[in-house]
């Protein structure tokens, strides 16, 4: 509820708004040119967004997250409009999703060749949205949760299993009760 | 819990761990928290050890490109989205009347403004203009006419979608994939001040044509777009934003390549290039690799030169492409060469 970020522009303060766009615009520049070169369809899809934001601002108080929001709404909008692009162009739609280019990766010139190797090799396992993912969480700053949501995967096992915080303790003691439960388990049998 | 880890963790290797959002956030965002949990990973299994210490190596390694917009293009998109937004609240619907009996009538018209103003925003902004496409199958071409009289003519295994509503004032627009030859409809006053809505514009997959009145041939295939113009004047926009918009000049052919991001400029005739019209083929210097390149995504056969190094042999003089049948019989005999049609997509020129 309480967002500074939106608070002016709910106020209607076009100053504060302006930053905001600019700001944006250019974190929506760099996302979006990892999933295609079309300038016009980043540039559409950036205006949208932010005509939509501004004729909702009076809703905006409900926001948790503002950057959150906008991002899964740039995402969303440009995605479709990749969509639709290719729908024209190539008559029918693509089914395969606009993923992140693997391209856009950048790999350390320090590092040796063999490692360099290996390295490629790990980057081209993973999937576009594995790399959207790294991208989202760790340079653009999003909650885990809210890249897993925007991007539909799951939230990892590993992440609800330390989300209750277990301690060390805690894991050595379920770890004597497993042993015991499946004690138990065979001599039943 | 522990048999849970064990489970996820035994088998893990280095690539996992890389590909591992948590062992990421090890790396890139620690706390406490996360790293007792690694902390305890490896204690349960220590030779996991070097496999986790390379990933973290290739997680620090890497980074993303940044694509940078200039100030200029900062402003100028501010400044239009500004103006839209401007646009926007004058549509605001008005502040809500007091029931009265004497305003009843201007609410009665408020309600009818409104409505007004909300069907004239969906004619305007809304409506989804309704597209027809016009397609040739393999071996054959089209002549299509255009709603505001430009016309089209479409080769073989191409495709052009268009506005069936297009009305006069309104920007012309159409989508082509494959090779179409175009002679615009002039339809601009003074050629040195284009408006807008005076524009032709030709889309492919990564270049778009915007003409005034002239005559011009753009071929979309494969990885390849290119345009030759015959008259006029147009000027080439790039999807890939690297390549800079250009203006060009009658009797050049401007070629852009999908897998370089390149573009080149030559010298062509026109009237050579667009001779498929005449239903001839008439390349410059082309090797034979090229002919049987041109000649498959015309008419959809696979064609294999069984003496590889043929490949590489430039045939001069116009092909004939009335059917494939002739194209291949002139091909035939200047190669010296059998045609062998092994099966319903491939054919095979054997040489004799």
């Amino acid at each position: 509820m309480n967002n500074p970020l939106f608070q002016h522009i709910i106020e209607g303060n076009i100053e504060a708004y302006s930053g905001l766009y600019k700001e944006y615009y250019k974190k929506f520049y760099n996302y979006g040119r990892k999933f295609t070169d079309n300038k016009e369809l980043i540039e559409d899809s950036i205006q949208e967004v932010f005509l939509d934001l501004w004729s909702r601002k009076e809703k905006l108080s409900h926001v948790e997250s503002p950057n959150y929001y906008l991002y899964s709404s740039f995402r969303y909008t440009l995605l479709k409009k990749i969509k639709q692009r290719d729908k024209i162009v190539f008559e029918e739609a693509e089914n395969e999703d606009h993923a992140f280019s693997a391209e856009s990766i950048i790999i350390d010139k320090e590092l040796n060749e063999e490692r360099r190797a290996k390295l490629n090799e790990a980057i081209k396992s993973l999937t576009g949205r594995q790399l959207e993912a790294v991208f989202l969480r760790f340079y653009e700053g999003l909650s885990y949760p809210e890249v897993a949501s925007m991007l539909n995967i799951s939230v990892k096992a590993t992440y609800k299993i330390v989300a209750r915080s277990i301690s060390a303790l805690k894991e050595k003691i379920l770890f004597l009760l497993i042993i015991i439960l499946e004690f138990v388990n065979i001599k039943m049998k | 819990m522990e048999k849970n880890l064990s489970d996820t963790y035994a088998h893990f290797t280095e690539k996992d761990f890389f590909a591992d959002p948590y062992f990421q956030e090890w790396v890139y965002n620690p706390t406490d928290e996360i790293d007792n949990f690694w902390k305890e990973i490896i204690a349960i299994f220590p030779d996991k050890k070097g496999d986790m210490e390379n990933a973290r190596t290739y997680l620090n390694s890497i980074s993303f490109k940044l694509d940078e917009p200039s100030e200029d293009e900062i402003e100028t998109s501010l400044q239009k989205h500004l103006q839209a937004v401007q646009s926007l609240q004058s549509v605001q619907p008005a502040p809500v009347i007091r029931r009265s009996f004497s305003r009843n009538l201007t609410r009665i018209a408020a309600i009818f403004g409104g409505v007004a103003l909300i069907t004239a925003a969906y004619f305007i902004f809304l409506r989804k203009p309704e597209r027809l496409v016009a397609s040739t199958k393999f071996g054959e071409t089209k002549h299509v006419v255009l709603p505001d009289g430009s016309v089209v003519d479409l080769n073989a295994n191409s495709s052009v979608t268009y506005d069936k509503d297009w009305k006069q004032g309104e920007k012309r627009e159409v989508w082509l994939n494959g090779e179409a030859y175009f002679e615009v409809k002039h339809i601009n006053k003074d050629t040195n001040d284009i408006q807008p809505r005076e524009q032709f514009l030709v889309h492919t997959k990564d270049v778009t044509v915007t003409v005034l009145g002239t005559t011009f041939d753009i071929r979309q295939r494969r990885l390849k777009t290119e345009v030759v113009l015959q008259s006029g004047k147009i000027k080439l926009s790039f999807a890939d934003g690297t390549a800079k918009e250009m203006i060009m000049q009658p009797g050049e052919l401007v070629s852009y390549d999908e897998a370089s991001k390149k573009v080149a400029t030559q010298n062509a005739s026109a009237e050579q290039f667009t001779a498929w019209k005449q239903n001839k083929l008439i390349l410059t210097d082309p090797t034979v690799s090229q002919i049987l390149a041109y000649l498959e995504d015309n008419f959809g056969k696979k064609i294999v030169v069984e003496n590889q190094s043929l490949n590489d042999k430039v045939i001069n003089g116009p092909i004939l492409l009335s059917s494939l049948d002739d194209a291949l019989f002139v091909l035939s005999t200047v190669l010296n060469t059998e045609v062998i049609k092994s099966d319903s997509t491939t054919i095979l020129l054997r040489s004799r």
